[in-house]
């Protein structure tokens, strides 16, 4: 990943305006691609006009909130995998089995969604047969963009990404604007054939780089045995991400939606969170073109220094100015989600209709802002964790939202909708502060870990 | 399980794998006292091939193989555990610096009651706690990445060696200090078994001639801007270590032997007691060399080098040498005999230079050879140009034959050529140059080469030599006699076999 960042850091500095608005768009795809792009398509479709009869735009909004969910928890663990081995094999200069990684990847996702996904569609809800093979296909749509992001990512293909999240958003408006009434399943088809432009394109670029000869690696199997905390990691991540929602779908009390037969969503809380969780989108950009960027840079100076058979205070010198610099980060990062979180929260007043919002929305938003301020910072530390390949802490990180956020969601659901987002919130907290004195704590004992954990020939 | 043996012999980097002198001289103690049994340790790295060059001989009972970079794991430390692992690396340190036999004793006490390895003393962050502090002792400034190298393999192989199954012996043979002394200080530490130390040649200066031209070492530059500072060097270190070794082995054994009397005065310098001191020389069947017939078929003068071919044996002088001797001695023929396998770069460099000096025509490097006599009977001469020797075996077998030997001053060479105080024989048998000399080595071979009086003459005391002192049937009964009087001592305190569980159980 250091030379992606490396490579971002460059456009801001071209001193142009389109060099910076693709640096961040770029940061921004890499990191939640897939979320952006649903949510535009979301957006846009949603735009579509209605005649009274709405329940078609519920329906579809329903399909992909589940199908997000659904992409995310599958791939991650895939996607984790995956991204640090194509990171490891363009490292070592040996790209042969890339595409078979790739092939693999999406092989066991598109095994995994015949065996969950399909008979989900197929058996537990009362859509049509067009609607179910749609929504079949939206939920491989969107598994597949989150498996080649990575690739995209460790290619530092930034205009390859923009393109084909632009040329896919371009289809998304003209299909929202095209659309007249529409029924479940074109709205599904519009937002399948936009999703399927970029995926093409992602594919096509990964292609060109790689080639399509698959080149079994033996020793893929041996890395995941000795790396299983990363899969386990994105697991976590994106469960961790997901949890509450689906508590609150299923067991709240009031304010769900069930459609479809099995689909139960609870737009009041879930709107509020999706904003929330978006609104972090600027910041994390931020925190990967420039934090992430100089964090980078200053390891790898550490371990070039370390090569070149550096004396231990001075490298004790460079593991200060690598504490410095998370530390200070760390806070200003912080500092900055709050301003956004107390930015949205005047928006929202303002912008309520807009956003999709209901006065009695905005408890919860204000409440999921403040947990999104904490949660992404908790997840800053999870980077910088996973930056210095130490798996074991970063999986404790997001084990420990998951095992909290879902404990203390059930937990506050009988105190009634005063509370909801609360479970979430202290969830987010708590992983904060786990996160950060793990990031400390390993960075004190960053030589022990350069030279013992990470070392491949110890 | 294995037999018991009476005699444990434990070698370092040779013998069964490796040919050479030491090994050549493990095989024929052995072969020379069949009555008594042996069971040989062999120690070496993983990285090292373990295919055997010798057919080992009916008395010997089994090989127990030690690689010095493959030490147990241990048990994994607990947060209790900080203390202990301070200070069992502690002792180790003291054992890689200090050579006190009773910190090491210690160690090996401390080891076993804590069922600590690599795990605890290496892998955990207390064992990385305390490496940092031991390079503040030993390297402070110098450069953290070779110090932890060093560090790791010296505290795995000290781990290594207190981890070697003992096998079941009377009386252990360690053929050298460093880490063979160690395993058979171990020995006598942990089962009290009595401990003979022979040292062919003085551990200590061998690791420093190496360490010297090894290219994974380089001067540290510690000490930063201030040029009155004198840095720490991570050669010192390793040589520390060595010498920490040897004077473990020193005060442990019961009796230490040298072949040579140059030897013990380097065993002294390092801690050897005096009353432990003995020499015992090489042993060779003089009797069967010196009926071998000399060729008398005419042919061009020919010197002869028998060695492997590898840097501390300086092949690359007596090539030098041969091209100057061609000036004085046109016809000459050089042949080079030795395996070239243990060092193939060096080999190859050899073999260039005698491309680069026009010598191919009177050179010839015949590697490995079935029938080492056949060169030895149609030789006028045999140089040898090591940097480092104790008593070079192909020497006294060359000498036996009746032929006239070049040698650098090394080792107990001037001591073979030219006698030594109390010598029943007089005269030189060859002549004796310095080393790494090349201008010196061809005018010696010249000057025999030239002079058909003085080669006979040196011959014959060549041959009278090796008869009087160097055979093997004398050396055997020395060492017959010095086992015999070790196992005489009270036997082991403790049964070998519950010791190697207890080990094990770690």
């Amino acid at each position: 990943m250091t030379s992606i960042n490396i490579t971002i850091e460059a456009m801001t500095r071209r001193g142009t305006l389109s060099g910076v608005l693709g640096a961040y768009s770029y940061a921004a795809f890499l990191v939640a691609g897939p979320w952006i792009f649903t949510v535009i398509g979301l957006f846009c479709l949603s735009a579509a006009t209605c005649d009274g009869n709405c329940i078609d735009l519920a329906i579809f909004r329903s399909i992909v909130i589940y199908n997000s969910m659904y992409a995310l928890i599958v791939t991650s663990p895939l996607a984790f995998l995956s991204g640090r081995y194509v990171s490891e094999q363009l490292h070592s200069g040996c790209i042969d089995s890339v595409f078979y990684a790739l092939v693999l990847s999406l092989g066991i996702f598109g095994l995994l969604s015949l065996g969950v996904a399909a008979p989900f569609y197929i058996y537990a809800t009362t859509l049509d047969a067009a609607e179910k093979i749609a929504s079949i296909q939206n939920a491989i749509m969107i598994g597949c963009s989150w498996l080649l992001i990575p690739f995209l990512g460790a290619l530092r293909a930034y205009n390859a990404v923009l393109v084909a999240f632009g040329a896919g958003a371009v289809s998304m408006l003209v299909l929202g604007s095209v659309l007249r009434d529409p029924q479940v399943a074109s709205l599904l088809l519009a937002f399948n054939g936009s999703f399927a432009i970029t995926n093409l394109i992602l594919l096509a670029t990964v292609v060109r780089r790689f080639g399509t000869k698959v080149i079994i690696d033996p020793g893929l199997k041996d890395r995941l045995g000795k790396k299983w905390e990363l899969p386990a990691a994105g697991v976590a991540y994106a469960l961790g991400l997901w949890v509450d929602k689906i508590i609150m779908w299923h067991s709240a009390p009031s304010g769900g939606l069930l459609v479809a037969g099995a689909l139960q969503t609870m737009p009041s809380y879930d709107t509020a969170m999706f904003w929330a969780q978006l609104s972090s989108i600027p910041v994390i950009a931020v925190f990967f073109v420039h934090v992430e960027t100089r964090f980078s840079t200053l390891v790898r100076v550490y371990h070039a220094r370390m090569q070149e058979r550096a004396s231990l205070r001075e490298l004790n010198e460079i593991v200060r100015n690598i504490g410095t610099h998370v530390l200070s980060s760390m806070f200003g990062l912080f500092a900055a989600l709050a301003i956004v979180a107390g930015m949205m929260i005047m928006f929202s007043f303002v912008f309520m209709t807009e956003l999709g919002l209901q006065p009695a929305y905005m408890s919860i938003l204000r409440v999921s802002l403040c947990s999104m301020a904490f949660y992404t910072s908790a997840m800053f530390c999870f980077t910088f964790l996973l930056h210095l390949d130490l798996r074991r802490p970063a999986l404790q990180i997001v084990s420990t939202f998951l095992v909290l956020n879902s404990v203390l969601t059930i937990a506050l659901l009988p105190f009634g909708p005063d509370l909801y987002g609360y479970g979430n919130m202290i969830a987010a907290t708590v992983s904060l502060l786990v996160g950060f004195s793990l990031v400390l704590r390993e960075l004190s004992w960053l030589h022990y870990h350069a030279f013992i954990t990470n070392n491949p020939s110890v | 399980m294995t037999a018991r043996a009476d005699v444990c012999l434990v070698v370092e980097g040779g013998y069964p794998y490796w040919v050479g002198g030491v090994a050549s001289w493990v095989d024929a103690l052995m072969r020379a006292s069949p009555q008594l049994t042996f069971h040989v340790i062999a120690i070496g790295i993983s990285a090292q091939a373990r295919r055997r060059s010798f057919v080992l001989p009916a008395n010997a009972v089994d090989v127990t193989d030690v690689l010095l970079d493959v030490c147990p794991r241990g048990r994994s430390p607990t947060h209790s555990d900080a203390d202990r692992i301070k200070r069992v690396l502690r002792l180790l340190e003291d054992a890689l610096t200090s050579g006190d036999r009773s910190r090491f004793e210690e160690l090996i006490e401390q080891v076993r009651i804590t069922g600590f390895g690599q795990a605890a003393l290496l892998d955990s962050k207390e064992g990385w706690h305390a490496m940092e502090e031991a390079y503040g002792r030993l390297l402070p400034n110098g450069p953290l990445l070779d110090f932890f190298w060093s560090w790791r393999f010296l505290v795995r192989s000290l781990l290594a060696v207190m981890s070697t199954p003992l096998p079941q012996a009377r009386v252990f043979h360690t053929v050298a200090t460093g880490f063979s002394g160690l395993v058979g200080s171990y020995a006598k530490l942990a089962a009290k078994i009595p401990l003979l130390v022979t040292e062919h040649g003085i551990y200590t200066n061998e690791r420093r001639i190496e360490l010297a031209v090894a290219d994974w070492l380089f001067d540290s530059g510690a000490g930063g801007f201030d040029v009155t500072a004198k840095p720490a060097e991570l050669r010192s270190i390793w040589l520390n270590a060595f010498q920490s070794f040897s004077r473990v082995s020193y005060a442990v054994a019961d009796v230490i032997t040298t072949q040579y009397r140059a030897n013990q005065a380097f065993q002294r310098t390092d801690g050897a007691p005096d009353d432990k001191l003995r020499i015992i020389p090489n042993g060779i069947d003089a009797t069967k060399f010196a009926a071998i017939p000399r060729d008398a078929t005419p042919r061009p003068p020919t010197v002869l080098m028998i060695g492997r071919i590898v840097p501390i044996k300086d092949v690359r002088t007596f090539i030098m040498a041969v091209a100057l001797l061609k000036d004085l001695v046109p016809n000459v023929v050089a042949i080079l005999i030795g395996p070239e396998d243990e060092d193939p770069e060096y080999a190859a460099s050899c073999r260039q230079l005698v491309h680069q000096l026009g010598t191919e025509s009177s050179i010839e490097l015949l590697g490995r050879v079935p029938d080492v006599l056949k060169y030895l009977r149609a030789a006028d001469v045999l140089a040898l140009a090591s940097i480092s020797e104790a008593q070079p075996i192909a020497m006294l077998e060359a000498a036996a034959t009746g032929l006239p030997i070049v040698s650098t001053d090394v080792g107990s060479c001037r001591e073979i050529i030219e006698g030594f105080d109390g010598d029943p024989v007089d005269g030189c048998g060859g002549i004796v140059v310095e080393p790494c000399n090349p201008k010196a080595m061809a005018e010696a071979l010249a000057t025999i080469l030239l002079d058909d009086a003085m080669r006979s003459q040196m011959a014959e005391v060549m041959r009278r030599r090796v008869a009087s002192y160097y055979h093997k049937d004398r050396v055997t009964r020395i060492y017959e006699g010095l086992y015999a009087d070790l196992m005489a001592q009270p036997a082991p305190l403790i049964d070998l076999e519950s010791h190697d569980q207890h080990q094990y159980h770690h």
